[in-house]
């Protein structure tokens, strides 16, 4: 009886693997990760190691997908600082317009929009330090609308090309210093 | 072209060449396996540790010198995700959408159920590491599960990572100040510093010892870790 749960165990955790590799849905994938890591546990309290298999249930099936979790949330949000001066009317009708592109650029990768508005400080640092994405601003002497990004993230360039459209809005890659992502 | 061609070749006759030595190996397997080891643990390892849990004999008794460098692994792995993670940036960042997002309210329900029996389970298999399965690294990773739920429940709770490194630090020297007590009563390094053949129940007091601080090292280690993953960014 033993060995027939073992085999039964043993296929289930070849089957769960392969799930984790082929699936599409990121947070569908954290759960199969701590399936994976309650089936290799049950195994290895089979194989009379139950010291192994509660450091298992411990690190495989509860922090690893906690920590995953945390990571996955943070990366899929793009964050926009608003600086127009939403004050002038006569920018509305643009003002849509971009957002409009934004909404659809962030629905085509998957990734949720976050605007705000209220930060101070200089454009460079923004993109260099923080996790601001892009900043929108006004250029008074040009009368288009700017984007600013990273120079190194691919996101920006592919927003360059859906910008092409729209005659009054220009994307600016910033190129960033020495930052660790 | 070629130079793929050159790849290929050069993987297949690695991987030939590990099927050799692995069937090589499997050749001596024989000779390898005997129960030696086995019969010796099991002879003598409760009267010589005072662990009825072999598994806790051997790694704070036999080898020790094995473990300690295991805690000092993990002490190396905490302190380069802090170091790769480290913001000096306050105030002036963009707050996410989770931080904003409320938690549900059956997760911080359950949560509060969950964080004092998960705790008290923890401390018991710190405790208990000599007497049955888990020990020091078991029940710390329980432990700091358990402190996780933590922040599901409150995401607004401030922790110093580098306070708790520092402990940390201090938690692995005085794991190997313990483990050198033993050169001044028995006259070896890295072993019981109660005589060998003392009572048992005077040797369980230096396992509980290790045990806690193990325990105590990984709760806190693993706590950093995820609290960096968490200030990642904001």
């Amino acid at each position: 009886m033993q060995a027939l749960i073992a085999m039964v165990l043993q296929m289930l955790l070849i089957i769960v693997a392969l799930t984790v590799i082929f699936h599409k849905e990121n947070f569908t994938i954290i759960i199969y990760i701590s399936a994976f890591g309650l089936i290799a546990a049950v195994l290895y309290a089979l194989n009379q190691a139950p010291d192994v298999a509660i450091a298992e249930v411990a690190i495989g099936s509860a922090i690893i997908p906690l920590i995953y979790v945390i990571s996955i949330a943070r990366q899929r949000e793009y964050i926009v600082l608003d600086r127009v001066d939403h004050d002038r009317f006569e920018l509305n009708e643009e003002n849509l317009q971009i957002y409009e592109l934004l909404n659809s650029f962030v629905e085509i990768h998957d990734l949720k929009l976050n605007v705000c508005s209220d930060i101070p400080g200089d454009d460079y640092t923004l993109t260099d330090e923080l996790n601001v994405d892009l900043i929108l601003s006004y250029d008074n002497d040009k009368k288009v609308f700017v984007l600013k990004g990273k120079k190194s993230s691919i996101l920006v360039s592919q927003l360059k090309k859906a910008a092409e459209q729209l005659p009054f809005l220009e994307v600016v890659a910033l190129k960033d210093g020495e930052s660790l992502d | 072209m070629v130079s793929h061609l050159i790849k290929k070749l050069s993987m297949v006759v690695l991987l030939s060449f590990v099927f050799v030595m692995f069937i090589l190996a499997m050749a001596d397997l024989e000779f390898l396996y005997n129960n030696a080891g086995k019969v010796f643990f099991s002879n003598n390892g409760y009267y010589d540790t005072g662990s009825r849990n072999l598994v806790t004999a051997i790694y704070l008794d036999y080898r020790l010198f094995d473990s300690l460098f295991e805690a000092g692994i993990l002490l190396v792995a905490v302190s380069g995700v802090l170091w790769i993670s480290q913001h000096n940036i306050k105030e002036k960042n963009a707050t996410f959408m989770m931080d904003k997002q409320k938690t549900p309210e059956l997760f911080i329900t359950f949560g509060r159920v969950l964080y004092p029996v998960m705790l008290l389970f923890g401390l018991y298999i710190i405790l208990n590491g000599h007497l049955s399965p888990g020990g020091g690294f078991q029940g710390g990773a329980i432990v700091a599960t358990a402190i996780l739920i933590l922040y599901y429940i409150d995401i607004s709770k401030e922790i110093d990572v580098h306070v708790i490194i520092t402990i940390e630090k201090l938690l692995f020297l005085l794991l190997l100040g313990v483990s050198f007590v033993s050169f001044f009563t028995r006259g070896e390094i890295m072993t019981n510093f109660m005589p060998l053949d003392g009572d048992i129940e005077l040797k369980q007091i230096y396992l509980y010892m290790l045990n806690i601080i193990i325990g105590a090292k990984v709760a806190l280690g693993l706590v950093a870790v995820f609290t960096s993953f968490l200030k990642e960014g904001r």
